[in-house]
């Protein structure tokens, strides 16, 4: 008799493992985290999804559902760890820039002093990743998708107009400003956003470990009310997560 | 989201480019190009199209929302050959200003926005999958 389990595990199993390896091979922040963070998240699917398979009842829909919260969590996450990137990007661009107009102010010419402007990043990460930027300025190379979002593809721009201006130092300058004035801006947003993105995932948290301890101690007996609960919660998260996303600006 | 509001983000770029040699219009040009996912620029873009082919283009918010207006006219002065790159700095003060605030305002709205879906999905959700049950086997285990 072919047992639905192994189906539903297989699926989540192999979809939560390609979310991973985009996260990790397509992702803006590849090594962002320490692979072993990964390795550890993953194995926390896996005895979850394992736990998961091992409830007996008999609802197809519910176990389905059950099975996509490591899912669930897994692209939270990214989510979550994308914005931490992103405003952590932004505030070593500015350190960088400030050190890359100085070195040009002290006569370095500007790939040497690109060069010495990355290597004076706190994280090493971020050095590689700046070196690359220096790569895709010199050798005009196709952005990769760890480089392929819409601010950075403006800053590459603007570098490699200054590269080839003899008005170099302006153009940093001029550039500084701008990003100076837009970070200024994000870090307001940041914090109220980050407060909000905080909050949903506690709330996943904590309704994640309610609802596998309601099944666990009464069993299915009451699946109208966990499904109309669950219905509920997603609707919810749904409509926190977007509350943030766009600010109507009356000016 | 759009951290930056458009105009304002629109005077930082045009100004950038301005300073660094372009003309307004080609300024506005590449404003438009690069920031092809904001609809100010798409309008702008819009509106720069009709202007050379001699018609006007005037999107309705426009008329709401007066620092567009003192913008456009900026710009406008600009491509008749005004020398608009002072005007543009001062202007950028005042946008920084208004923005400011109107975020602040919009930040402050946003913990009491972010509560409406709290209390009306997730703390139902919460109390139907922690009382309900309950509830349940107590009524089952009373009617015995």
């Amino acid at each position: 008799m072919f047992d639905w389990k192994f189906l539903f595990l297989f699926c989540t199993m192999f979809i939560c493992l390609k979310t991973l390896w985009n996260i990790q091979h397509k992702s803006i922040f590849p090594a962002f985290l320490s692979p072993i963070v990964w390795k550890i998240w993953f194995i926390c699917n896996i005895l979850l999804v394992f736990y998961i398979s091992q409830l007996h009842f008999n609802f197809l829909f519910l176990k389905l559902l059950l099975f996509c919260i490591p899912l669930i969590f897994t692209f939270f996450l990214k989510s979550f760890l994308v914005f931490i990137w992103k405003q952590r990007f932004y505030l070593q661009f500015e350190f960088f820039l400030n050190a890359l107009i100085s070195q040009i102010k002290i006569g370095t010419g500007f790939r040497s002093a690109f060069k010495k402007a990355a290597q004076s990043l706190p994280y090493i990460y971020f050095q590689n990743y700046f070196l690359k930027i220096l790569e895709i300025i010199l050798y005009s190379q196709n952005l990769s998708p760890e480089f392929d979002f819409s601010p950075l593809k403006q800053i590459i721009t603007e570098l490699k107009r200054a590269d080839q201006s003899a008005q170099c130092l302006e153009h940093l300058e001029n550039l500084r400003h701008q990003i100076h004035i837009q970070s200024i801006f994000r870090k307001k947003v940041g914090t109220a956003l980050l407060q909000i993105r905080i909050q949903s995932l506690v709330l996943l948290l904590l309704y994640s470990g309610l609802f596998l301890f309601v099944i666990h101690k009464y069993g299915l007996r009451y699946i109208k009310i966990l499904f109309l609960s669950l219905i509920l919660f997603i609707t919810g998260l749904i409509i926190l997560s977007q509350c943030g996303r766009k600010i109507k600006w009356t000016i | 989201m759009d951290y930056i509001a458009p105009p304002l983000n629109a005077v930082l770029q045009i100004q950038m480019k301005i300073k660094n040699g372009s003309s307004v219009r080609s300024a506005i040009k590449a404003y438009t190009r690069e920031t092809s996912h904001c609809p100010f620029a798409s309008q702008l873009h819009l509106w720069l199209f009709f202007l050379e082919t001699g018609k006007e283009f005037f999107p309705s918010d426009w008329a709401r929302k007066n620092y567009r207006k003192i913008l456009i006219d900026i710009l406008h002065r600009g491509l008749k050959g005004e020398p608009i790159l002072c005007v543009l700095q001062e202007f950028e003060e005042e946008l920084k200003k208004a923005a400011l605030q109107d975020l602040e305002e919009q930040i402050q709205k946003l913990p009491f926005i972010s509560l409406i879906p709290l209390f009306l999905f997730q703390v139902p959700a919460f109390f139907l999958l922690l009382l309900a049950p309950l509830l349940l086997e107590l009524q089952s285990h009373l009617s015995y």
